[in-house]
């Protein structure tokens, strides 16, 4: 069962923007370490609970801005779900967008070295 | 960007039209809200078409996207396929609509609010 499967919409909207989309992040980062093949499984796992974050966010958010570039990005992570083997390079690049998406989790894209 | 329009009656043909030449040419992207029984049509992206109605107060899990293609006849001119229709957590795990009552009811609001496949004229 996935750890966030308890998550309410009311529990992720106590969170701020900045630590939910950092919370997505954690996310797409702990998926950089699964690109190998015989973790393949590991890493759609961990596309699932991607989707799930991003779409509490999308359904926290009043910003319509945001929400418009988090359906977008879902989308790359749509994409990187459906393949048969890791991206490895679409995979950070989609996590470096990510972090740029609110200026303090932007402040993890050098940190990160991504 | 594309445009896109939220409809809640019957699109007349001479307003489909041009949603179905721009972009695509042959097909317009839509993206259905289940529970309130409207459709976005038109834009590059479901997931812009989505937004729209997220914005206009859908539920995201009430949304389902697709292609309608005119001229192809009503089994052919629907089809249940979009990124946004990764949805894990409600068990549907690919671009297509695997349940067959979401497909049903999809295709009773595409026949109802944009067509049931018939030659645009």
């Amino acid at each position: 069962m996935s750890q966030h499967a308890e998550l309410s919409i009311d529990r992720w909207k106590q969170f701020g923007v900045d630590q939910q989309i950092l919370m997505i992040a954690n996310e797409m980062h702990r998926g950089l370490s699964a690109m190998r093949p015989e973790r393949f499984p590991s890493l759609k796992l961990g596309y699932e609970r991607v989707f799930s974050l991003v779409d509490l966010t999308v359904e926290a958010q009043s910003n319509r801005g945001l929400r418009r570039e988090l359906l977008r990005w879902r989308d790359v992570i749509a994409e990187l779900y459906l393949r048969e083997d890791s991206d490895r390079a679409t995979h950070a690049l989609a996590l470096r967008v990510l972090l740029q998406m609110t200026p303090e989790a932007a402040k993890q894209v050098t940190l990160l070295g991504l | 960007m594309a445009r896109i329009v939220v409809v809640s009656k019957r699109i007349a043909s001479a307003a489909l039209a041009p949603l179905v030449r721009e972009p695509f040419g042959d097909m317009v992207k839509f993206v259905v809200d289940l529970d309130r029984r409207i459709v976005a049509l038109g834009g590059q992206l479901h997931s812009d078409a989505e937004a729209v109605l997220i914005d206009e107060g859908s539920r995201q899990d009430a949304l389902w996207g697709g292609n309608y293609l005119p001229g192809l006849g009503p089994t052919e001119c629907i089809q249940y396929t979009s990124l946004i229709n990764i949805r894990p957590a409600r068990g549907n795990r690919t671009m297509s609509v695997e349940d067959a009552s979401i497909r049903e009811r999809i295709r009773d609001l595409i026949f109802a609010l944009v067509g049931e496949g018939e030659p645009i004229e």
